[in-house]
């Protein structure tokens, strides 16, 4: 094929057709008052807090590949695709979408962008908000809009695309999303170095210095959660890193830190098994400033005994100062173990810089504050979303 | 315009006389950004030295109900900072780096910072500040900021958007806002993101937290030289593909490497080149070379005549100092020059060149080409005569009839200038009704009575309720 060659997989009448659905539902939906649970494959959909809707209105069906031009590196597709099918059809042409949030088989990019969803690869290649170049959606009256474009450089107009990523669909449903690509690289190679201590790997990682940045991927994992993902033995924390490029620039990072340590090579299956771990838990992240994340593990931690809630993993991004955590449902305590957990969140907000949920049972959502509701971002809503139709509740705010 | 004394008057309480200029000859120095054809004199300008300052000076705007247009260094090229017979917001005494957190590698600076200014004094820390557009060394990180300024560095390392973490900003209420966070994540709206690019129409940031990234361990920077503009691009797209993301892929055409080598800007480039591709990996100097000889293959396969790569800091220099500089160098064709900026999908670069060439010669006008090849950010620049009326109308259309291509090429009609005042009529042509409309929305949950910059970036057209709005003071 020829680099400009386009790739799709569904016609224009059928595209019109399922975002003219999507308009139609959400028009009607205003016009009656009616909320509506926005959702793309419904696989996450007690992320975030509880959404008071009386239907839900599904992306499943938008799952086409709308165009793909493998030379420009840019995809545009139907919100429902799933991420599994992006990289499916992108490792045709030696490419994939670089990212690689939390999630299974089943999520679906327009939930992705949605969430603001990212994982270990936003280190060499970004978060989803560097990724999306532009959206189709329809807002909360039933206007369909269109905003950014498919091109990677965009500065006309403003960015509405930025304002809907991490948006929770609070304003509107997007219906078609162009994404940024990547070649993949010819080499791809996942090393582990474990240790008692995470605050010697913590050390190794500051001694790494532009070496550590130069990884595509590099997360800290707790004992039990390397264990999970085949990458330890259950006992020490463990340093996974991903090493892409060409054979003498891997040599040079395995290197780098052999010089701190063993170096394992392991199976690249570790980062799906990582991406794949949450299963049932509630999850939220920890954020501080990168040079305190050794501070941050420790007070996570300590919240956590301290208020009684056993069964937790930890995952340390150190460039980001970011810890995420997740925490297996304890069905025998009932009540019990939610209360523990709101315990140890509002310890942790008290200790740390902040503390973003993402999926929380009802009574532990209680411990963050209400987000968005400024008033720039409350005017913003009342535009795109003047009936909260969409996803209304998500953000904790005051429902009536 | 003229405004009423008491207005004047708090507005020099808080900055002093010396900093509200009113005189004509005081204010011609505000009347342009760059942008050939596009001259309006204002009708105040006041500069406040500090945070403080800046946000006394818009609420007494806000009281007055007077309509400002914020200003850095004026090098916007979109007409984007024109202020005609309103009030020049100058936020260039503002120049101060508040902190370098070395550790964390932010900065902490005034929205009156030059860029390259930012960039040095990080550099002891062997940190830089990526974005670098081709004014660094005068426009200010503010005006970046506004603009979401890009620059050739931006392929490997991102625009200003990628680079801000955090900004205090004074909404034309003035009324002050933390948006983002300087030290972790945020959750809620991307207000940050939505601010940054707004071209000045959401109010005006008085601090600025930059993420900072380290300096390479090694670069190489690689000169090309080609046959024809369709193999140059073609190389593009083949280094592209291998998966090496360079730092800067840059391409001139012949025009400007002739322009370029004629000037005091010369930088060795071949003019008997009909394009140059000069390219640029960073990064660890394990393997670089490795990717050097993936490039300079991919060049000699799509038919390069010369590759060669620089091997001193000097010549490194002197080669991105053509490139930097062409638009100067340019200056030496004809009086005025039109410093263009449209983007389309990489893969329809060579079309797109085919097609400018095609509208220049039907208009009988000469243009430039000077691009970031890797992202598709095309400067098509017109050298020519401003007080030639006909040459103007034919310089104006042919312009016209370019980004209208670059539209219908699947692109867009600016990667790093802004939509400006120059860019307004094509937005009709890239958005529907609907879809400017929740921009004009979006801008009123900002600055409901549309003070800040009015006029810019969407046509008013747009915005339904625009008359139904009590009106602004412009």
């Amino acid at each position: 094929m020829n680099a400009g060659d386009v790739i799709a997989t569904d016609s224009e009448a059928m595209r019109t057709a399922s975002r003219a659905v999507a308009a139609a539902r959400l028009a009607a939906a205003y016009a009656a008052n009616e909320p509506l649970r926005l959702c793309g494959a419904g696989s996450w959909l007690d992320a975030g807090r509880a959404v008071h809707a009386t239907s839900p209105l599904s992306a499943a069906p938008l799952a086409e590949i709308i165009e793909y031009v493998p030379g420009d590196l840019v995809i545009t597709v139907g919100s429902g695709v799933t991420l599994a099918e992006l990289q499916r059809v992108t490792a045709e042409y030696g490419q994939w979408f670089a990212l690689d949030p939390a999630g299974d088989a089943r999520s679906t990019i327009g939930a992705t962008v949605a969430t603001a969803s990212s994982g270990p690869l936003s280190l060499g290649s970004g978060t989803i908000r560097d990724l999306v170049l532009g959206l189709g959606m329809v807002t909360g009256t039933g206007t369909p809009i269109r905003v950014g474009g498919r091109v990677v450089k965009n500065v006309a107009g403003f960015d509405l695309v930025r304002l809907n990523t991490g948006a929770y669909g609070t304003l509107g449903f997007i219906t078609e999303v162009s994404l940024r690509l990547h070649a993949r690289p010819a080499t791809d190679v996942t090393l582990a170095v474990a240790h008692d201590d995470v605050e010697a790997l913590l050390s190794v990682y500051a001694h790494l210095g532009l070496a550590a940045l130069s990884f595509h991927a590099l997360e800290l994992l707790d004992p039990g959660l390397a264990q999970h993902v085949n990458a330890g033995s259950g006992t020490q924390w463990v340093m996974l890193a991903r090493a892409t490029g060409n054979a003498a620039s891997i040599a040079a990072l395995r290197l780098a830190l052999a010089a701190h340590g063993p170096v394992r090579e392991i199976d690249s299956a570790a980062w799906n098994a990582l991406q794949q771990a949450d299963g049932d838990c509630a999850t939220f992240r920890v954020s501080a400033p990168p040079a305190h994340i050794g501070r941050s593990i420790m007070q996570t931690q300590r919240a956590l005994a301290a208020s009684g809630v056993a069964e937790a993993q930890l995952r340390a991004t150190p460039h980001r100062g970011t810890v995420r955590v997740m925490v297996r449902a304890e069905n025998g305590r009932g009540d019990a173990w939610e209360i523990a957990l709101r315990s140890a969140l509002e310890q942790m907000q008290s200790h740390v810089h902040r503390v973003i949920g993402e999926r929380l049972p009802a009574l532990a959502w209680r411990a963050l504050p209400a987000t968005a509701q400024d008033p720039i971002s409350i005017r913003i809503r009342d535009a795109f979303d003047p009936k909260r139709i969409c996803n209304r509740g998500i953000f904790g705010e005051v429902t009536s | 315009m003229t405004y009423p004394p008491a207005l004047v008057a708090s507005l020099e309480s808080i900055v002093g006389a010396r900093w509200v200029k009113r005189r004509s000859t005081e204010l011609v120095p505000y009347d342009a950004d760059g942008l050939p054809g596009y001259r309006a004199l204002p009708g105040l300008a006041v500069f406040p030295a500090t945070a403080d300052e800046v946000v006394r000076v818009v609420r007494v705007l806000a009281d007055a109900g007077v309509a400002y247009v914020p200003r850095g260094a004026g090098t916007g090229l979109s007409g984007g900072s024109l202020a005609e017979g309103t009030v020049v917001l100058g936020l260039n005494r503002l120049t101060r780096i508040l902190a370098i957190d070395a550790e964390n590698r932010v900065a902490h600076v005034e929205p009156g910072v030059i860029n390259a200014k930012l960039s040095r004094a990080v550099a002891p820390y062997r940190l830089q500040y990526a974005p670098d557009p081709s004014s660094q060394t005068v426009c200010t990180i503010g005006g970046n900021v506004a603009e979401n300024a890009g620059g050739p560095h931006c392929l490997k390392y991102g625009v200003t958007l990628n680079h801000v973490v955090a900004l205090d900003i004074v909404l034309p209420s003035g009324e002050t806002m933390r948006l983002g966070d300087p030290y972790g994540e945020s959750d809620g709206y991307d207000l940050l993101g939505v601010f940054i690019g707004s071209e000045g129409c959401f109010g005006v940031a008085t601090g600025v937290w930059i993420k900072l990234v380290p300096l390479p361990e090694a670069v190489r920077t690689i000169l090309a030289d080609f046959p024809s503009v369709d193999s140059a691009a073609r190389a593009v797209s083949r280094i592209v593909a291998t998966g090496i993301v360079p730092a800067a892929l840059e391409m001139m055409d012949n025009p400007t490497i002739r322009a370029v080598e004629a000037s005091i800007y010369a930088a060795g480039y071949p003019v008997d080149a009909a394009a140059i591709l000069l390219c640029e990996v960073d990064g660890l100097r394990a393997g670089l070379d490795d990717d050097v000889a993936t490039i300079v293959q991919c060049c000699r396969e799509c038919g390069a005549r010369d590759v060669r790569i620089a091997s001193t800091d000097e010549e490194r220099t002197r080669l991105w100092q053509g490139r930097k500089k062409a638009f100067g160098a340019m200056g030496r064709i004809a009086p005025s020059l039109v410093v263009q900026d449209a983007v389309v999908p990489r893969t329809r670069l060579p079309e797109i060149l085919g097609t400018i060439d095609a509208i220049a010669q039907r208009h009988r006008v000469k243009v430039c080409n000077v691009f970031h090849a890797g992202d598709g950010n095309l400067h098509p620049n017109i050298p020519y005569d401003a007080t030639d009326p006909d040459e103007s109308a034919r310089v104006h259309a042919a312009m016209s009839e370019i980004m209208l291509a670059c539209i219908a090429a699947g692109g867009t009609i600016t990667g790093e200038h802004g939509v400006g005042l120059d860019k307004l009529p094509y937005m009709p042509a890239l958005f529907d009704e609907a879809s400017l409309s929740m921009m004009c929305a979006v801008r009123d949950a900002f600055d409901p009575q549309r003070r800040s910059n009015p006029g810019k970036v969407v046509p008013v057209h747009s915005c339904r309720e625009w008359h139904a709005l009590p009106g602004a003071r412009v």
